[in-house]
């Protein structure tokens, strides 16, 4: 008998490692700049641009500067809007240029180390990994090298997006507004890179729920032990550092300022946090540490020079932040740390992170054992060279009055009480003034731009003056420090003032804080030192200020779970049907910089609220940070009260900045788990998905940087709703709905179109007071395919947080309530008349809600 | 009798739902795992045996414990309605759970003999008694549930009390489930159809039957049944099951249309029973998924808490992809855990006795649903870690499965003689070849057979 066997196939040869992957490939994998524009076009059709303008001006080229206000236009036909819009853009691909460069340096760095088919093995109990790169670049990665292909794509992105800032491109604000969400599209992308590739490489936790605490605040770092001190957002070199202290068993402690701290932890956990980017110039300052390691990114710039006063040597390491110290990555490790250590150096720049454990870790022993050649003056006592000019009140960038705070130092510490700085007598003016030379130097000082030669020589040729002219002087003196001829000018405006308003203003300006108000004044500084850089006499402020609030700072200690990247499928599919049901309202992501004056107290109040209602909160970055401290006050010990799932109630870090897509990619992961949508190539069903099913809000209660811009736009994108803190208009623009905005979806079943109501309300919200936040995250958690206990649970906590915060019932309520079914049974007494009132009618079946029409079943 | 909830001294609302109150927030502890006797009871009664609104407290009431203490609680609620059947005691206990957690500075977890319930501090300084909380109760399901007409209230603190409480309790318990686990889907007319994931996953629809609970295992079919009572509008309808199209894969009409009607034809058949041919979708919540195992020809199961590989070298994680989103995918089906208590359990696929892998925290938890003959007989992590070693386990223990082997062809199999026929380049003598594999002559052809049928072989 013989059998014929013809199917049969054999392959000889090379494996050649195709992916097996046989998820469809999407319509747009790699999206060109305005693939995703009709995408674009429905956010922005919904959700219009309100621009904000604190500089009307355009200065891009050579024609400007072009001023822009009153509807004017620039030489080459630019808009207010227009610019804003552009300069808005411009801030996301910094932002997300920043993160791009971060990703590519450590994927070189680590694909060098652990070589190029390292498996990418990212999250425990997880299948849907990567879901941004699965959205976006259309592929599956499953080795580093795999990775390379979307840093790629990004980067050519990139340079197209910047190209479109040159002069003479986009003319539409539209155009613009596309680009920066799709700079915020690539950013993540870019983030979820960078943080893959450590947390495959480095050993971090891989979405593990609960990975345990690590100290952080500025009293938890060891003094007694040599301390390195690493300032930055790229953990590659740090890695070194703690290898190197390891193996050579140097007890050195590491502390770290900013993301790359939160890394460090994720790597070892017995490293500590200090905190967040506002703890660098008080820290440094402090003295604590014997040697500086800068990475890149959120670097204060002047480290070095604060670093060089104190005799701290400085190390930078990236090509990004090479703070103009000379390159000695050539150079024999002993020799470059005897420098640095006797001080020839004041710093040296090694792009070579193979040589920063050596350096980094000899250095800081040797300095601990030699001691600093350089100690800090005493800073307090400089503070009784104020004049009281009040520049540095001008100078703040929070509106603190920090010549108040000087002068109650100088009260309580230097025991001068405010008057005695001035002379009270009465004088001749015109004798005063007739000295005058008019040599104008006088004018030139004055810090509140008086025209103050031109009085003087009024006087002198006997003119009246009107008194208003001179409203503006805060008595400095300053004019006359350098007067040829001595005029007491100050005493002249103070006659010229009269005496009642002088006493006025005396009693307005001058009160002393007490020794509890100025802790709490100084709880509010934000350490970063731009009142010193005004100061006339050159005072110390910022180490005066750290001086004074020393034992707070010392008191600066909690825990902050650590980093634990990826949300697993396992947590989400666990949550799917509490979410249905209601029981969890709802997800917040608080990330950015929280660094404003009580930041980080006003966010854990927030949080709190919402982690009580049984929200699931997912936090990175410097938020993470602030929920754990913030300086200003008693610590918040919210991780220890709250555990680490991914469930209601619980407050889940996910690690540094570069962390973040692990947030909005559990978003994305919902879809895919839920409802099989493909992730590949398929990014504007998903975010139409998430847009109308996944009640996320995004929250920047501290807007800093130009990454956050990049991280908000990316969420926005992808349909996540974005509430930023009050300097958020900073950021040149919102996204809001108004009362003529159409709320129109379509019925995938039917094709038809339905109003479904304002769910989500705004895409990107400027709030101003945390109140205003309280009440704007249950309303953005709303979506239209909410079920009925869903909405339900979701209006009834919206309703609680008004009344909470604002004692009354909001006034839109009726916006929320579809059908009667989505009145909750103890809200019916209040609810119902309200809908009498305002003529409300119920709307009937609930669509299955779509704004993509070829997604309608019908659709040909 | 009027209730007027703000009257009350703390406030009655959904967003005390997810309140949580912690050790030190504490002021008094009912039930809980350190306090033996504890039990919350629903009786369905008759009319004359309720007087409506009534609060009785047995023990000392909340003002009169101190701070810190733990106390044995029991809850009876005793409610008439002219359209309650005594079926609907477990629905209504229920939603004791949800209710108490609407109170205000009240915490209510778990149910029947394991409730453990917590007063906060703040809620006595407002002096909230027993009283209040029956008066909460009473109200909020006369409104949820309209068909309850009238309702009394007993809370039980005094030790010997609660000890008697609870020992009827556990007899009314077992009784209640032993005679929902003897319904029967062929005793009903009516399924009911869930569309509450449809948010999420708009192409799946879960179809609740006596015998089939859903598969995220929080509704029954008593639950949906109540729910659509009070609203039938809602995510929860009734599905007359219509014509049985096929007793055994459980394939009937009615479903089948509603199936189509609710995914708008991405589905137009459904196996209740089955996980083969027109297998029962899934969203994504599904408390674990069963796998076929086509190398032993069985079904394995794995539970989403169990983190480890299954024995087919795939955690569940990984699995789980292959189904939800409402895609029918045969080889694997999203389950509620317990499923496994009914008969219907894979009843067309063979039941228990197809079942080959389960882990071991999951069969400790349903030994009561796994046949005695049969409990020893499926390993877990335990036992085997690779198919290989699945297959000698079962064959040692004498697993019913391998019954089957005898008259089936495993992909292994086929893999194995195409193997054979490609080494002799397509010659082969059968008695040769059966010595050379070591298959009798006639498993021989039959594998050559089904080969042949599915076009491996010209």
């Amino acid at each position: 008998m013989k059998i014929q066997a013809d199917n049969i196939k054999i392959s000889i040869g090379e494996i050649i490692e195709e992916d097996c992957w046989d998820e469809k490939q999407g319509p747009t994998p790699k999206p060109q700049v305005t693939k995703l524009r009709e995408w674009d076009r429905k956010l922005l059709e919904r959700y219009k641009p309100k621009y904000h303008s604190y500089i009307k001006e355009c200065q891009f080229c050579a024609y400007g500067p072009c001023d822009l206000s009153k509807d004017r236009r620039g030489a080459c036909g630019m808009t207010l809007d227009v610019q804003m819009a552009r300069e808005n853009m411009f801030l996301a691909i910094t932002g997300a240029a920043a993160h791009a460069a971060h990703a590519r340096h450590v994927l070189h760095y680590l694909i060098e180390k652990f070589g190029k088919k390292h498996p990418l093995y990212i999250a425990e109990n997880t299948e849907v990994n990567a879901p941004w790169f699965r959205a976006v670049i259309g592929k599956r990665p499953r080795t580093l090298n795999d990775l390379s292909e979307g840093l790629d794509y990004e980067e050519e992105q990139l340079t197209h997006l910047l190209s479109s800032l040159h002069m003479g491109q986009e003319s539409s604000d539209f155009d613009f507004n596309s680009k920066a969400l799709h700079a915020g599209m690539l950013d993540h992308v870019g983030m979820e890179i960078a943080d893959m590739i450590q947390i495959a490489t480095l050993g971090f936790p891989k979405g593990t729920a609960d990975p345990g605490f690590c100290e952080i605040g500025f009293g938890v770092v060891d003094k007694e032990k040599p301390v390195v001190l690493c300032i930055g957002h790229n953990v590659c070199g740090v890695t070194e550092i703690i290898d190197y202290a390891k193996e050579n068993n140097h007890d050195v402690e590491i502390a770290g300022i900013c993301c790359t701290a939160i890394d460090m932890t994720r790597y070892d956990k017995n490293t500590k946090i200090v905190g967040q980017l506002s703890y660098q110039l008080p820290f440094i300052r402090a003295g604590i540490a014997d040697v500086i390691v800068m990475d890149e990114q959120c670097s204060r710039l002047d480290v070095v020079e604060n670093a060089e006063k104190l005799g701290i040597p400085v190390i930078s390491t990236s090509d990004k932040c090479a703070a103009g110290l000379p390159n000695m990555e050539e150079e024999d490790s002993n020799k470059i740390v005897r420098e640095l250590v006797s001080g020839k150096m004041i710093g040296c720049f090694i792009p070579d992170l193979a040589k920063i454990g050596e350096v980094a870790v000899n250095t800081a022993m040797l300095m601990k054992k030699e001691g600093r050649k350089n100690e800090a003056d005493n800073p307090l006592e400089k503070i009784k060279d104020c004049v009281l000019c009040g520049l540095c009140s001008q100078a703040c960038p929070v509106d603190n009055d920090v010549k108040q705070i000087a002068m109650s130092i100088n009260y309580h510490f230097n025991d001068i009480s405010p008057k005695s700085c001035k002379v009270e007598k009465k004088i001749d003016i015109l004798k005063e003034a007739s000295s005058c030379v008019g040599c104008g130097l006088c004018t030139t000082n004055c810090p509140q731009e008086i025209e103050v030669a031109e009085i003087i020589l009024a006087l002198k040729e006997g003119k009246a003056v009107d008194s208003k002219l001179v409203a503006g002087c805060v008595e400095c003196g300053l004019c006359f420090q350098n007067c040829p001829k001595e005029i007491n000018i100050v005493e002249i405006f103070v006659e010229l003032k009269g005496g009642e308003e002088k006493k006025d203003a005396a009693d307005k300006t001058e009160k002393i804080l007490d020794k509890e108000e100025l802790m709490d004044a100084l709880s509010e500084c934000l350490f970063c030192g731009r009142c010193e850089s005004w100061c006339p006499q050159k005072i110390p402020l910022v180490s005066a200020f750290s001086e004074v609030y020393k034992k707070r700072l010392e008191n600066d200690k909690a825990k902050i779970r650590l980093g634990r990247g990826a949300i697993q499928d396992v947590e989400i599919r666990k949550v799917g049907s509490p979410i249905v049901l209601g029981e969890i309202p709802g997800i917040i992501a608080p990330v950015g910089c929280a660094l404003w004056p009580n930041g980080g107290k006003e966010l854990g109040v927030i949080i709190e609220e919402f982690l009580k209602r049984n929200y699931i909160v997912a936090t990175s970055g410097c938020s993470a940070m602030a929920l754990a401290t913030d300086y200003s006050g008693e610590p918040h010990n919210l991780y220890e009260k709250y555990g680490g799932n991914f469930d209601g109630g619980n407050l889940i870090n996910v690690g540094s900045c570069v962390s973040n897509p692990h947030i909005t990619g559990a978003a994305m992961k919902v879809a895919s788990i839920f409802a099989k949508r493909p992730l590949r190539g398929n990014f504007e069903e998903i975010a139409d998905y998430i847009l109308n099913r996944v009640g996320a809000v995004g929250l920047v209660w501290g807007t800093m940087s130009q990454k956050a811009v990049s991280i908000g736009s990316g969420a926005m994108r992808a349909g996540i709703p974005v509430i930023w803190g009050p300097s958020g208009v900073k950021y040149r623009k919102e996204l809001l709905s108004d009362e003529n905005t159409n709320w129109n979806v379509y019925d995938t079943r039917t094709g038809k179109e339905s109003d479904v109501g304002p769910v989500p309300e705004h895409l990107s919200y400027v709030a101003k007071t945390p109140e205003e936040v309280m009440v704007l995250i249950p309303k953005l958690c709303m979506r239209a395919s909410d079920g009925i206990k869903g909405r339900q649970i979701k209006v009834a906590h919206y309703i609680n947080v008004h009344e909470k915060y604002f004692g009354k019932m909001p006034d839109d309520i009726h916006r929320f309530i579809r059908n009667n079914t989505d009145i909750p049974v103890t809200l019916k007494e209040k609810i119902l008349p309200i809908l009498e009132e305002k003529d409300w009618k119920p709307v009937g079946k609930i669509p299955d809600p779509t704004l993509v029409e070829r997604l309608c079943k019908n659709h040909k | 009798m009027e209730i007027d909830i703000k009257k009350l001294p703390v406030d009655i609302g959904v967003v005390y739902e997810g309140e949580r109150i912690r050790g030190p927030d504490t002021f008094v502890e009912l039930g809980g795992p350190k306090v033996e006797f504890k039990a919350e009871l629903t009786q369905v009664v008759d009319e004359k045996d309720v007087v409506d609104g009534k609060i009785t407290v047995i023990g000392k009431d909340i003002p009169q414990f101190t701070c810190g203490e733990k106390v044995p609680f029991g809850i009876l609620l005793e409610v008439y309605g002219e359209k309650i059947e005594k079926d609907l005691e477990g629905v209504i206990e229920r939603r004791v759970h949800d209710f108490l957690n609407y109170v205000q500075g009240f915490m209510h977890l778990n149910q029947r003999y394991d409730i453990w319930c917590r007063v906060s501090n703040e809620a006595k300084e407002k002096g909230l008694t027993f009283e209040d909380i029956g008066k909460a109760l009473i109200w909020l399901f006369k409104e949820e549930l309209p068909f309850i007409e009238k309702m009394q209230i007993t809370f039980m603190t005094d030790e010997e009390k609660v000890k008697e409480h609870r020992e009827t309790a556990l007899g009314l318990y077992e009784k209640r489930d032993a005679r929902i686990r003897g319904m029967k889907d062929e005793e009903v007319e009516e399924f009911y159809g869930c569309s509450l994931c449809q948010g999420f996953a708009p192409n799946h629809l879960c179809i609740i039957s006596p015998q089939r609970i859903s598969l995220c295992g929080s509704i029954s079919w008593l639950d949906a049944r109540a729910a659509a009572k009070v609203d039938p509008d809602g995510p929860n309808f009734a599905v007359p099951h219509g014509e049985v199209l096929d007793e055994k894969n459980g394939e009937y009409a009615g479903v089948n249309e509603a199936v189509k009607e609710y995914t708008t034809g991405a589905n137009e058949r459904i196996y209740m029973y089955s996980m083969f041919d027109y297998p029962h979708t899934s969203c994504g919540c599904f408390e674990a998924i069963a796998f076929y195992i086509p190398e032993v020809d069985g079904i394995g199961i794995v539970d989403r808490n169990f983190q480890e590989e299954a024995v087919n070298g795939l955690k569940f994680s990984s699995m789980a992809t292959q189904s939800g989103g409402g895609e029918q995918m045969e080889g694997f089906l999203g389950m509620g855990i317990e499923w496994m208590h009914s008969p219907k359990f894979f009843s067309a696929d063979g039941g228990w006795d197809r079942i080959v892998w389960m882990p071991s925290h999951l069969k400790n938890r349903m030994s009561d649903a796994i046949p005695k003959e049969i409990i020893d007989k499926i390993p877990s992590e335990d036992d085997t870690s690779s198919l290989n070693e699945l297959k000698d386990f079962l064959k040692e223990k004498n697993h019913p499965i391998t019954q089957r082997w005898k008259s089936v062809v495993t992909d292994e199999l086929k893999e194995k003689v195409t193997e054979y026929i490609q080494e002799k380049n397509g010659e082969i003598y059968p008695d040769q070849a059966s010595a050379d594999l070591g298959l009798s002559e006639d498993e021989l052809m039959n594998v050559i057979d089904v080969l042949q049928k599915d076009g491996t072989l010209g």
